[in-house]
């Protein structure tokens, strides 16, 4: 009788595992670690809605953006932010614009964060005189004034925007590096990266499991904040007028009406959406890091 | 056998390594299978530092480890990997004893993926450890953070286990737990050293514990080992001054 229960204990205990194990490898966990959180959804909603209007420009924008017709126009049903001095729908063109700055943005983002994490990672996991050297190399960085040396080399180079991503991203990494660091710093002395080791694993398989996954959270949120500081610079960049005139942006935009008198007019329909739509989208940057540190598991430890 | 011989470690650090700590000096250890061997000293004494020496997680600044008679102290990590199977440490705090990035489960299955156990005898394997380690199954899906220090002291003999090591490290492994718990992985253990023959080193400043656990009893101060001997000795008749004075403060 006692024989029969126990055998029945352990086949309960194979469905449990059954169960926990078809649990445990499925993706459906992906979705529950992330709670839910209203701040966090305004700004995934607001992003996902200027992705759309990105990559939808051709098809909601009203006119052709490089088309002229009657300059220095008011709003109107037809053209719902006017017309610029050279009567091109400013409203298509801010549409447009979205692209040059989202394209900037998240690519100089990449750039700086591929860098700033590799440096910060490998600093603070390997320590010694590779930290010292790459720490020293980060504090060098950051004495430089970024925008003034931004300025110099954007005007040095072709103004394309190809040449303003990676003069962003190569500027930009340095606080990345010093905020992976310091979360490395952290976690590298937690007792589980020993015991890995212990185990017999390598020390990149424990960068990548162990280390990387207890600083994503770090990361994302860094990740974010870059893509909204590579916007503001790419925009401070061509409201000086060092931007991509075949590309324009909305930082550009604001350097045309600038110029050819949209701020001389009084003509706040050419100047200020595409800096309110700057605004949104760092902000929309901004909403997503918010939580994040709450939700981390790390944190509770520390 | 498990020798550490006359090893000394010392920490250096500030400018140039200007400042140097001597955590342990010419300390000579050694323990053999089925048997554990209590080392007891204040904090700070260099007994976790020794301990840490012991699996190579430290090199020692001086001084051999010798491992069932290979000499393993120069060995490259590379070659290394493949005796870290044979001795495993578990260490103080269960609550970053785990990844809190995983569950119970995943982090259990690393070491079973390391010595290469197929996916269709994992469970099995499960099953048996979980049995002898007393781990509830319901909770293995669970976030180390959301069970408890015991719980999570049982997944982690579960992973170690899994090893079949012939030597094992225990860096205070219960004085983060409460009495009864305690109790119940102390028995584990020892039932384990001596079913399994496997050899531990019990690292504590708690005396009632290493008097209830070990074999035989080492007293370390400042880095140093003061005095060996049986348990029994030890606690009895123990020779040097700082022995006694333990003895008399845990009264």
């Amino acid at each position: 009788m006692q024989r029969a229960a126990s055998i029945c204990e352990v086949l309960k205990n194979m469905e449990i595992i059954e169960r926990k194990w078809f649990r445990s490898l499925n993706i459906g966990r992906f979705t529950e670690q992330i709670p839910f959180s209203p701040i966090k959804t305004i700004g995934i909603s607001i992003l996902i809605a200027l992705v759309f209007i990105a990559i939808a420009a051709p098809y909601i924008a009203p006119h052709d953006p490089e088309k002229t017709g009657i300059p220095y126009q008011s709003p109107s049903t037809d053209h719902f932010l006017g017309t610029n001095d050279l009567g091109q729908d400013i409203f298509s063109e801010l549409l447009y614009a979205s692209r040059t700055s989202l394209v900037v943005g998240f690519l100089a983002a990449i750039i700086s964060i591929v860098i700033g994490v590799s440096v910060g990672l490998m600093a603070g996991y390997y320590r010694g005189w590779v930290g010292e050297l790459l720490m020293g190399m980060t504090d060098v960085f950051l004495l430089i004034p970024g925008l003034p040396l931004m300025i110099i080399l954007a005007a040095y180079l072709s103004p394309s925007m190809w040449n303003i991503i990676p003069v962003i991203g190569l500027l930009w990494w340095c606080s990345t590096a010093r905020v992976v660091h310091s979360r490395v710093l952290q976690v590298r002395e937690m007792q589980f990266i020993e015991s890995t080791r212990a185990l017999g694993y390598s020390d990149s398989y424990i960068l990548h499991k162990h280390v990387l996954a207890n600083t994503k959270e770090v990361i994302y949120a860094k990740f974010s904040l870059a893509v909204a500081s590579a916007m503001l610079a790419e925009a401070s960049l061509s409201f000086l007028g060092l931007g991509d005139p075949l590309n324009i942006s909305w930082g550009e935009m604001i350097h045309f009406a600038f110029t050819r008198g949209g701020f001389a007019n009084d003509m706040w329909w050419w100047y200020l959406p595409p800096g309110l739509m700057i605004c949104i989208t760092v902000l929309a940057f901004v909403l997503i890091t918010m939580e994040s540190r709450k939700e981390s598991r790390l944190v509770e430890l520390i | 056998m498990l020798e550490l011989v006359e090893i000394s470690k010392e920490f250096r650090t500030g400018f140039l390594g200007k400042n140097v700590k001597q955590a342990v000096l010419d300390a000579t250890l050694c323990v053999d299978r089925g048997e554990i061997v209590g080392l007891i000293g204040e904090s700070g004494c260099g007994k976790s530092t020794l301990g840490r020496i012991a699996v190579k997680l430290l090199m020692p600044s001086s001084g051999r480890i010798i491992l069932d008679g290979v000499d393993v102290t120069d060995m490259p990590e590379k070659r290394f990997r493949e005796f870290r199977r044979q001795v495993q440490i578990i260490f103080q705090h269960p609550e970053t004893a785990l990844d809190p990035q995983y569950t119970l489960l995943e982090s259990i299955l690393e070491s079973f993926n390391k010595i290469g156990i197929p996916e269709s005898e994992q469970k099995d394997m499960l099953l048996d450890i979980s049995e002898e380690v007393n781990l509830p199954l319901d909770i293995i899906d669970r976030h180390p953070n959301q069970v408890s220090g015991g719980e999570i002291q049982r997944a982690v003999l579960t992973r170690v286990f899994a090893f079949e090591p012939k030597y094992l490290i225990l860096d205070e492994p219960t004085s983060m737990l409460d009495v009864s718990v305690q109790a119940h992985i102390l028995q584990l253990l020892k039932k384990k050293a001596k079913q399994d023959n496997v050899g531990m080193l019990f690292i504590s400043h708690d005396l009632e514990v290493i008097r209830a656990m070990c074999d035989r009893v080492a007293v370390m101060k400042e880095g140093r080992i003061l005095e060996e001997g049986d348990t029994s000795k030890m606690f009895l008749s123990p020779k040097s001054g700082y022995m006694k004075q333990l003895l008399v403060n845990s009264d």
